[in-house]
Parts: structure tokens; C-alpha cells; sequence
């Protein structure tokens, strides 16, 4: 199976939500690789996780069950951003599985208290990690830091290019999503620069996005093939507002070169401010500060001609159920069309869908 | 006829929402329920009396009301006099009053997923309907469920009201114990300036007594539980929730588990000297998560029919130590912390093992409400890791609040089946 699997070779680690810290995982010689769900899964959980618990663990689970999961796979770091993940966490330690299965707290909260608590955890994770792979210290953290702030600033000047790199991008912003989530910040940079360098070279660097009307696919994690139907509409640009997309992508990290002038910090200030940064990132429903997320959207509003708003309410998410009664309000209010569209992330969803989402973007169109 | 049937058909009338929201109706309630209705125990008629006592001072507004979500620790309520208002408990009397299919279907035009649970779906209904009395604050905590705080933050917006949300890790230790503990304070420092009281130690310490009060007679309850025959069955037991989720810190909490403590001391005593039959007992169960609250037979059941009974449920289990009032907020954390359903499986599996040990227990069953994510999703782990020690196990699919979702036939089937189970592993 191994073969499937992008990516730099060498140790990975599995990651799944955005909350999980790929700085400290890379900082211990490991390559983070997050754990997306595959459509064509087949087999059941049903042995170990009632159908009630949310698809994306149960179809993760089961890949993982039936050995779909990179060959040098040497462990997961399971963030406990949901009660899905704890039945995961659950799930796998009782599953005969050849690698360690790490379970991550993140707060929910974002204030002071929950930053340091954050920093705390990801201290334990450091800790824990170095163990099985190599120290994670200053020195190898701010590496790791600095891999991921190029990679970052990279991944800012692709998005801009975007619309005119099909051929790599498929599913624009999605499909970056998942080859930045899937490799090392080196492989993935090495990648960017020469396909930043070929684009530019081929239309004289002068073809940045061009402000577009957009539509939004928010909600829940997507199954790709949602994702393949909103894409075919050549008029609009998808903005995936998922944690799939946009919320992965637009992690922001400090810039630790001007943060630390004069000598050794230490690994704790590093991991403060790695805390903070996280919390900080696009907010998803999660979070208890329910005016952010209101706000968040409030700002994709009026700043994007936004032509409508596609809401996927993947099934057993309550996280989700409850974004959407917020989002729904809003969206009335501006007299913005929408469209929910609920699945279990499986194949069998996707035929009704089309339908129903081509119409709606006729609406849009 | 029962006043509680003449209740329910006044309630089915379009007066039913005004009946609700006055406190009168509950005054009235008090008087008629408490004097006419049969009791099984004093403290059951004590408990019905605070209940419907807490539902008028809410809807009579004369001081400010606490919506809650279940876990949430109660004693803050009482240190800052304030009514609580569970919108959960509200769920399951609109399902005994037969107003839940209504609201579950106005919840779905409000486009909220029927996957969601049940008691929130209600919640959510009888909040758009203003069903409930005007909160002043909204406070729910994380800890076993992921929709509560969502459900008391969609609250909290269409109110504009205060809210707080009490994010509690599943990790132990002293770093989770100080990250609950400073959240609390924090709850506490801005009700204090929000309610203009300040919380002096003798308040604290007169709340936390009540508390600790009453977990001992909770604990002395549970012991009494453990005779064999059992003084009580699962369908009284699962009615004292309600002091779990309104009742902690308040006076009337070890009144009522005093008396319970003295009821169950002379039914064991009787029982003993043979001269109060206790009815059969074929099989003793341990009892997880609730029950439905629509009026379904499955109580009766397995208790009366079947004389299987239910000698402990899991929301009665004292989880958490004493309460230490010299150091308030950090032993309220640790309370909320000891939860045994938070973190791993295998907490609530010895919480279990030790449920079935003490109380000498044939097997245990799971009520798997639908909507209830973090209950049913380690029932099948549960399962597997009790057969292994030779514990039957019934995970028993339904809802507590929607009727429809519980077909009684099918369960009624399971649960024979089960019983059969229980009879060729103990016979």
C-alpha cells in the first residue's frame, strides 16, 4: 500500500485535525502526514465504532484497519479537538496497530490560560516524541519553525497563482491543502519554488488572482468528490472556508527570527508562541468563542463578492450542526443563496448531490 | 383520573406554551402533585416539591435565572443565589407531557440535524418558542458532550445574554486540575461583578457543605443499594438526577437524600426481618446512561415484568471527593475532573467493574440514546472488554426524548434475549 502514499520518504507521523502541531512533530525527525479520508475505502467499523460516531474517524479507522496508511507510518497524534477523536483514540488503542497513538488536549478556548495549558500539552507531545525519535530542543524546533514559515509564505504566493496552475492544482486551494498536509515542508517548498519560478517565467510574473466573484464551501470536512463537483464551475472560484482548505492554510506563524534576538530562548517560549499561534488561526466551530466564528464569517462576507454559500453538515457532527443554525442566520439576513448538502463522506452520497448542487449553481451563476 | 394525565391534556390545547411559562401553573403543580399523587418515597415527593419550587421562581423572574447544561458544577449557582434552569431536564418533561413531537419537528424546520440529540433538539425548539423563562446567564461545560456548549451558545446569541463555557481536558494532572480551577475563578470573579455579590468564605463554605452533605447521604444511599434484595429499583433511582443537575450545593439536597438515606435504612431492615416483601429480584442490573422519558413501558418492564432489577445506575455513581471550601475553585475543578466517563474507555470500564462488584450485579445495560455521541461511542469497546470478563452486556438502542426512535417491539425482544443470556451465564 505504501506505493499510494505522496510524500517524502522517511518516518511519518499521522496527524488529523489543524489544531495538531506539525512544527513539534517535524522538530523530532518526523514528517507530519495528515490522515484525510479516501472515498474508495471499503470494510466496516462497525465492530468497533457505533454508526452514530462521525464519518471521517469511522472511514479513517477503517483504512487504518485494513493497513491503507503509509508503509513507515511510526505513530498518530490524535488532537482531541471533538468527542470523535477520543472514540478514535479509543478505537485504535484497541486495534493491533504496529505504531504509538498519542493523544493531543487542545483547548477550546483561547485566552491567556488556554494558550499557556496549550503550550503545556504540546510540551508533553515534544516530550513524548522525543523520545521516539530525536530530542526536541531549541535548536531542532526553531529548524522545524523556520521550514514551516517558508513553506507558509510559499504556500500565500501560490494561492495568488492559483486559477493558472491547474495542471498542479487541480481543486485549487483543496488540492494545495493536501499536498502541503502530506509532505515535508522541504519536499513541498522545493515543489513551490520551481512551480512559482516556471509560472512566472511563462506569463512574465504578471497573472495574480483577479478578485473574482467567489462561492463558499464551509461545514464539515468535504468528501473530495463534493469538493470535484463545485469545481467545475468555470465563473466562480471555490473558496473551501474547511479545515481541508483555507483553515490549514492560512496558519500564520510568527516570525521567530525577530521574537528571539539574544541567545537560547529556551524550548518553552518557542512553544508559547506556537500555542498562541494556532489558537489564533481561522476559527472553526469548535471554538467556544462563538462571536469569532460569527465574525470570521461576517468578514468573509464583506470582503469577498461572495455569490453564495454551499454548507456541507457532514453527519454525527455536532460541532457542525449548530455552525450552520449561526451561519443560516446570517446568510438570510444578507439574502445570500445556500445550499446544505449532508453526507457520510462516502461515494454513494455524491450522485444524489450533483444534482442538487448543479442547480443550486445555476442560482448562483 | 392521575393529575399528571389531566396536566398532560390541558398542555395538548393551544394553551399549552402560556400553561408553561407561568408560575402559577408550577405553584398550582406543587399543591395539587404533591398532595394527590402516590410516592413511593417521601423524598421523591421532597424532590418533585424543589423541582417544581425551582420552575416557578424561574419563570417568575424576581431573580436572575442560570441556564445549564448537565456537569456543569451546580454548587456556583448556589454561591451566587441564583435559579437554575436546565433546558435538558426541560427536554425530558416535554417528553413525559407528550410536547416533544412538536418541537422535534419545529427544530427541524429550524434546520437543525436530526442526527443531533434529541434533548437538544427540544432545547433548541423551546428556546426559538420561547418556551423557557428569560436567562440572565447561560452556562454549559464541555466535558462529555460536544453539543451542549454549542446548543447554549445558539442560546446564548438569540438572547444576548452572558455565557459561560467551562472547557474541561480529558487529560489529568495538575496542569488540566489549574486550566478548569482558573476558568471557574473566572466565571466566578465576573458573576460577582455581573450579580453586584461578593462571594465571602462563609458562603462558600455554607454551599459546599450542603454539597458535601449531600454526597455523603448519596454515598450512604448507595450503600444501602447494595443490599441484596435492593430497597430500590432503577426507575425511582434514575429520578434523582435531577439533583445532580440542579441540585448541587443546594439545601434541599441532603434533606432529600437524608430522607431517601432513612426510607431505604427501614425497607432494608423490614426486608431483613421479612416483614416487607421487596419483590422478586432474578436478576440485578447496572443501569448506563438515562432512560426515555415518552412514556415508554421499558422501566416497567424489566423491573416489574421481568423482575430483572436495576440496582445502580451510572448518573448516581459518586464520582469526585469531598469539596474543600478553603480552596474553592481548584476542588470544584477536580470534581469536574474526576468524571469517569471523561478521557479513555477504560475509566468507564472500572467504573463498571466496580459498580458491578459492589452492588453484585448479573449485568449491566446501556440505554444508547441516538444523539448521545460520547455515551454510545465506546458501548461496543464496553461490550468487548465485559463479555471478556464474563459481564453480559445490552446495549439497548433508542432515545430518551423522541418516541419514534425507540420501537418498542425490537427492544423488548433484545431485552428477553438478554434476560435469556443472563440465565445461562448464572444458572
Amino acid at each position: 500500500m505504501q506505493e499510494q502514499f505522496k510524500g517524502e520518504k522517511g518516518k511519518k507521523v499521522g496527524w488529523f485535525c489543524t489544531y495538531t502541531p506539525e512544527e513539534v512533530i517535524r522538530a523530532a525527525g518526523f514528517v507530519p502526514y495528515r490522515l484525510l479520508p479516501r472515498e474508495d475505502s471499503r470494510g466496516s467499523t462497525e465492530d468497533i465504532l457505533p454508526p452514530n460516531i462521525c464519518p471521517y474517524v469511522r472511514k479513517v479507522l477503517n483504512e487504518i484497519k485494513n493497513g491503507d496508511y503509509p508503509g513507515d507510518m511510526q505513530g498518530l497524534v490524535i488532537a482531541h479537538s471533538c468527542n470523535a477523536m477520543m472514540h478514535l483514540y479509543n478505537a485504535l488503542r484497541e486495534e493491533s496497530v504496529d505504531f504509538f497513538v498519542y493523544l493531543l488536549e487542545v483547548p477550546r478556548k483561547r485566552d491567556a490560560g488556554a494558550c499557556e495549558f496549550f503550550a503545556q500539552e504540546m510540551a508533553h507531545l515534544a516530550d513524548f516524541l522525543g523520545e521516539q525519535g530525536n530530542p526536541v530542543n531549541t535548536k531542532t524546533l526553531r529548524e522545524a519553525l523556520e521550514q514551516y514559515q517558508k513553506r507558509n509564505r510559499l504556500i500565500a504566493e501560490l494561492q495568488e497563482f492559483l486559477p493558472h496552475l491547474k495542471e498542479d492544482y487541480p481543486l485549487g486551494v483543496y488540492s494545495l491543502a493536501a499536498e502541503a498536509s502530506t509532505s515535508s515542508p522541504g519536499e513541498f517548498s522545493r515543489k513551490a519554488c520551481r512551480t512559482l519560478e516556471e509560472i512566472k517565467k511563462q506569463h512574465q510574473g504578471n497573472l495574480k488572482g483577479n478578485g473574482s466573484p467567489v462561492f463558499i464551501l464551509t461545514g464539515g470536512i468535504p468528501p473530495r468528490g463534493l469538493v470535484e463537483i463545485l469545481s467545475e464551475n468555470d465563473n466562480l472560484e471555490l473558496y473551501p472556508e474547511i479545515c481541508s482548505g483555507i483553515r490549514y492554510l492560512q496558519k500564520q506563524l510568527p516570525d521567530w527570527s525577530t521574537s528571539f534576538t539574544a541567545g537560547d530562548p529556551g524550548r518553552e517560549p518557542l512553544l508559547e508562541k506556537l500555542a498562541r499561534s494556532y489558537l489564533d488561526k481561522p476559527p472553526c466551530p469548535r471554538l467556544f468563542d462563538y462571536n469569532l466564528r460569527e465574525k470570521f464569517y461576517r468578514r468573509l462576507l464583506d470582503e469577498m463578492e461572495v455569490k453564495g454559500v454551499v454548507y456541507h453538515d457532514l453527519l454525527f457532527c455536532d460541532l457542525g450542526h449548530y455552525d450552520y443554525l449561526m451561519l443560516k442566520d446570517i446568510l438570510e439576513a444578507r439574502e445570500i443563496p445556500f445550499l446544505k448538502v449532508s453526507t457520510e463522506l462516502g461515494q454513494e452520497d455524491l450522485g444524489q448531490l450533483k444534482t442538487r448542487v448543479e442547480a443550486f449553481m445555476e442560482i448562483m451563476s | 383520573m392521575q393529575p399528571q394525565k389531566i396536566f398532560r391534556e390541558k398542555l395538548k390545547g393551544t394553551i399549552g406554551r402560556k400553561l408553561l411559562s407561568s408560575p402559577q401553573t408550577y405553584k398550582l403543580a406543587r399543591q395539587v402533585f404533591l398532595k394527590r399523587s402516590n410516592f413511593n418515597f417521601d423524598a421523591k415527593r421532597k424532590m418533585t416539591s424543589l423541582a417544581l419550587e425551582q420552575a416557578a421562581e424561574a419563570y417568575q423572574g424576581k431573580k436572575p435565572v442560570a441556564w445549564t447544561s448537565a456537569f456543569f458544577p451546580g454548587e456556583l449557582f448556589n454561591l451566587f443565589d441564583l435559579v437554575p434552569f436546565a433546558p435538558e431536564v426541560a427536554s425530558a418533561m416535554a417528553a413525559s407531557l407528550e410536547l416533544a413531537p412538536e418541537l422535534l419537528r419545529y427544530s427541524e424546520e429550524m434546520g437543525l440535524a436530526t442526527d443531533s440529540c434529541s434533548f437538544h433538539r427540544c432545547a433548541a425548539a423551546g428556546t426559538s418558542r420561547e418556551y423557557f423563562p428569560l436567562p440572565d446567564f447561560l452556562m454549559a461545560s464541555s466535558h462529555l458532550c460536544d453539543g451542549a456548549p454549542r446548543l447554549f451558545q445558539y442560546m446564548a446569541r438569540k438572547y444576548s445574554r452572558p455565557l459561560y463555557l467551562l472547557d474541561v481536558p480529558v487529560t489529568k494532572g495538575e496542569e488540566a486540575l489549574q486550566y478548569v480551577a482558573c476558568q471557574l475563578e473566572d466565571i466566578a470573579r465576573d458573576l460577582e461583578k455581573k450579580t453586584g455579590i461578593t462571594l465571602h468564605q462563609d458562603k462558600i463554605e455554607e454551599v459546599f457543605e450542603n454539597s458535601n452533605l449531600a454526597r455523603q447521604y448519596q454515598e450512604e444511599v448507595n450503600r444501602l443499594r447494595q443490599n441484596v434484595p435492593s430497597p430500590m429499583g432503577g426507575e425511582e433511582g434514575l429520578g434523582y438526577v435531577y439533583l445532580s443537575f440542579l441540585g448541587e450545593g443546594h439545601p434541599q439536597s441532603p434533606v432529600i437524600y437524608k430522607t431517601l438515606m432513612e426510607e431505604l435504612q427501614e425497607r432494608v431492615e423490614k426486608s431483613k426481618k421479612g416483614v416487607e416483601d421487596p419483590g422478586k429480584e432474578n436478576f440485578r442490573l447496572i443501569w448506563m446512561h438515562l432512560r426515555p422519558y415518552h412514556g415508554s413501558e421499558l422501566m416497567s418492564f424489566v423491573e416489574q415484568e421481568l423482575n430483572m432489577k436495576v440496582v445502580m445506575e451510572e448518573m448516581n455513581e459518586v464520582y469526585w471527593p469531598p469539596l474543600d471550601p478553603g480552596k474553592p475553585f481548584t476542588s470544584l475543578a477536580r470534581k469536574v475532573l474526576s468524571h469517569f466517563d471523561l478521557g479513555p474507555a477504560e475509566r468507564r470500564l472500572q467504573a463498571i467493574e466496580k459498580m458491578v462488584q459492589e452492588f453484585k450485579a448479573h449485568g449491566v445495560v446501556h440505554f444508547s440514546h441516538w444523539g448521545c455521541r460520547q455515551s454510545v461511542g465506546s458501548t461496543l469497546i464496553l461490550r468487548k472488554k465485559l463479555r471478556e470478563k464474563g459481564i453480559p452486556f445490552l446495549s439497548l438502542d433508542g432515545d430518551c426524548v423522541d418516541a419514534s426512535s425507540f420501537p418498542w417491539g425490537q427492544a423488548r425482544t433484545r431485552i428477553e434475549s438478554f434476560q435469556e443470556v443472563l440465565e445461562q451465564v448464572h444458572e
